[in-house]
């Protein structure tokens, strides 16, 4: 990642259609790298075949939800 | 409080069932509480006094005439600002809701207490759209802590929790999508329950991350909360997240005790790491008391707590995105500044990043049911959050709260979880003990919780003038 990240985030934010004013963008570039550092943290864990829950269950599954 | 000493809707509804109070007595006296003390604390958003009145009135009346609705009878209750209710807009105490979100209608679980004899006073403060934080630069109130107004409620259910504890109210309904119903239920020193994922319709209530959150009771006791569970739950076609379960009388198995069951204590660094020594000295004193109501205690690390932990906050940023999109492109002023920026870090995921938290959020809930099965655990057992409520002064009181909080691994896995008072801190703040079961096992989680509290009277402890000191 760049030491600064502002750049990426303004680009990510733009793609979702979002331009906050500089000073907003500056707040969200110092919280990136940490969300960032968190999020990779999911992709070191080796899950398997996995799936996620379209509609989550507290019990995994079994019955309808409707 | 309350004429006759009435603190609980169990009190309540004795005293109701016997003649000793009427349902109108019980409203103007919460009503008086509310116009006493309800805008100093922030409790409330809009307030239905005429329409809860009527209410009360026909309470009375078909107790007179023999009807009988159950617990819930005549008791006055107060609802979160963003469930809908037919008395008036929704708000999510924001500027940019549309106020005819949800088109005048109850919600699924406001319209079962209604339908139970619950009586509506009127919308309770939240944080904006349940993940802002308190902002004096916004036109609503700002909820303040009965038992020291320089400290917060916690949140997001602010006004619900605030309102039970300084008698504005008996009951009230929260929301909880990392702990906005157990943070505020611990830092105001009630009882509060986040229902398993799936047994409480969410429909008619403003989302904030759809697989996250879940509606759920406050009240000062576990029966409170048992009672108005009992109501609330139940699969609902509005919301096809719902699971259909037989409907249960969570009062019914109430007085089962502890004794026989098998307590885990989440032994994870991660909750004594974040709380103060106090806090874990209050929690061993609690897990001490049930030991001694019969319970088996046991220390057990939580598999991938840290993640379970992580990806709700994580992921509720991003499905909060997809709700918000439109509204943060076109009004992002409108939002408060520590709203837009929380939900526009969702757009910062990308797709792969939330497959994969969910992926391992599916794994966790799997290896914390095995692990219970294996250690024959009934219950878990932590500290609600690590410490008492926090100051407004100086540090973001939000933050500096959801550091410490221990509830939103349980966001993740879904399982149901209660946090009752335990005690106060240095400062005489409360704090609060959580017990987490298994899934749809919300019926043993609250029995545990009344069995502590025939032992101790935490619950019953009342903020020393309601106002603040």
């Amino acid at each position: 990642m760049d030491d600064d990240p502002t750049e990426t985030v303004r680009a990510l934010l733009a793609a979702a259609g979002l331009q906050p004013p500089d000073d907003e963008i500056a707040r969200l570039a110092e919280l990136y790298p940490d969300l960032r550092r968190r999020i990779d943290r999911f992709h070191a864990i080796d899950v398997g075949d996995e799936v996620a829950a379209a509609v989550f269950r507290a019990d995994g599954g079994g019955e309808a939800g409707r | 409080m309350i004429p006759g000493g009435i603190s609980t809707i169990e009190q309540a509804g004795v005293a109701l069932r016997s003649g000793a109070i009427t349902s109108v007595r019980l409203v103007a006296a919460v009503q008086a509480r509310a116009a006493a003390v309800g805008e100093s604390l922030g409790t409330w958003i809009a307030r239905f006094d005429e329409a809860a009145m009527a209410a009360a009135i026909e309470a009375d009346d078909e107790r007179r005439r023999g009807v009988d609705r159950g617990p819930l009878h005549g008791i006055p209750v107060g609802i979160k600002d963003i469930l809908t209710t037919v008395e008036g807009p929704t708000t999510a105490q924001s500027l940019v809701l549309d106020p005819a979100w949800g088109g005048g209608l109850d919600a699924p679980v406001v319209a079962r207490l209604r339908s139970a004899g619950a009586i509506i006073l009127g919308k309770t403060t939240t944080m904006e759209f349940a993940i802002g934080r308190p902002d004096p630069s916004k036109p609503f109130p700002l909820p303040r802590n009965p038992w020291n107004t320089d400290r917060w409620t916690g949140g997001s259910s602010s006004g619900t929790g605030n309102g039970v504890a300084s008698g504005q109210m008996l009951g009230g309904l929260g929301t909880d999508t990392a702990g906005s119903v157990r943070l505020p239920a611990a830092y105001n020193g009630i009882s509060g329950h986040k229902p398993t994922f799936g047994l409480v319709p969410k429909s008619g209530c403003v989302p904030l991350g759809f697989s996250y959150d879940h509606v759920g009771p406050m009240a000062r006791s576990a029966w409170d909360c048992a009672a108005m569970l009992s109501v609330m739950a139940g699969a609902d076609p509005s919301d096809r997240t719902t699971v259909h379960k037989p409907t249960e009388d969570h009062l019914a198995g109430i007085d089962r005790g502890v004794e026989g069951l098998t307590i885990g204590v989440v032994g994870n660094r991660e909750v004594a790491a974040a709380s103060t020594g106090l806090t874990m000295d209050r929690f061993d004193a609690a897990v001490d008391e049930l030991a001694q109501a019969g319970a088996t205690i046991t220390t057990v690390e939580v598999p991938l707590y840290g993640e379970l932990s992580a990806a709700a906050f994580l992921a509720l940023q991003a499905e909060a995105f997809a709700w918000h999109r439109a509204d943060l492109i076109a009004r992002w002023d409108d939002y408060g500044r520590p709203t837009r920026l929380t939900i526009a870090q969702g757009a910062l995921l990308n797709g792969g990043d939330l497959v994969q938290i969910e992926r391992v959020r599916q794994r966790a809930r799997r290896r914390v049911m095995a692990m219970m099965a294996a250690e024959g655990l009934d219950l878990l057992a932590s500290p609600t959050t690590g410490h008492g409520a926090t100051p407004f002064r100086g540090a973001d009181p939000a933050a500096t709260a959801i550091a410490a909080l221990h509830t939103p691994a349980w966001n993740s896995t879904g399982f149901p979880a209660l946090s009752v008072p335990m005690g106060f801190d240095a400062d005489g703040l409360p704090l609060g003990l959580q017990l987490i079961g298994r899934p749809f096992g919300d019926g043993l989680v609250l029995a545990a919780g009344h069995a502590y509290q025939q032992r101790t009277d935490w619950h019953l402890a009342e903020p020393p003038d309601g106002n603040g000191r």
